[in-house]
């Protein structure tokens, strides 16, 4: 009895020492997310100064911007409540990642298309792969076992 | 025997304060911190909203 008693204890302890690290790799995953979708805006921004992306261009594309940014915020809400992943947990982040997923790959597919000068093109577009990129990881650290 | 029993009363008894000092010392641990770089990613993501918020409001219907 005493053991058992004592077992309970040692087991909670292990779990809290042992970092989780589908858990980091998920938060690793949102911070590049979102350094890299304020480099977008920026860059888009500034391009739109200089007259090299129209007006409706931009909006497309802070529009998908705006997207990443909410699904972002929701995801590490939802993330900086737990201490491990389990499967419903997952399950709520994935609904989040997976359309803007989608979205992401809309703008790299479409949107781009809008901006007439290739230098800021290929700037958002190399942006926007990394996006899907730790959008990804993201996804497959949840989507692990 | 008893000596046995107390060490493992003792355990017991410091094993929640223990797990909460680990705690402490991995939201401490920038490399281990997932809190941290929440906290890092939802300031960037709240900054980027407000950027490109205030975008669309400046030029609406241009």
């Amino acid at each position: 009895m005493k053991r058992g008693i004592v077992v309970i204890p040692l087991l909670a302890l292990a779990l809290v020492a042992c970092a989780d690290d589908k858990l980091k790799k998920v938060a690793e995953s949102l911070k590049i997310t979102a350094e890299s979708i304020g480099v977008v805006q920026s860059t888009v921004i500034e391009a739109n100064k200089q007259k090299l992306v129209s007006d409706d261009d931009t909006r497309k594309i802070l529009q998908v911007c705006i997207k990443v940014n909410q699904a972002g915020q929701e995801a590490t809400a939802i993330t900086r409540g737990l201490a491990k992943l389990n499967s419903t947990d997952r399950q709520s982040i994935l609904k989040i990642l997976s359309p803007v997923l989608l979205s992401v790959s809309r703008a790299i597919d479409n949107d781009l298309a809008g901006i007439k000068n290739d230098d800021t093109k290929q700037k958002v577009k190399v942006l926007l792969l990394t996006i899907q990129s730790s959008l990804n990881a993201a996804q497959i650290a949840l989507a692990a076992s | 025997m008893g000596g046995a029993i107390a060490v493992v009363e003792l355990l017991n008894a410091a094993a929640p304060g223990i797990a909460s000092l680990i705690v402490m010392i991995r939201h401490k641990d920038s490399s281990l911190s997932v809190l941290q770089v929440l906290d890092e990613a939802d300031a960037k993501f709240s900054a980027n909203l407000k950027e490109a918020t205030d975008w669309l409001a400046a030029h609406k219907g241009q």
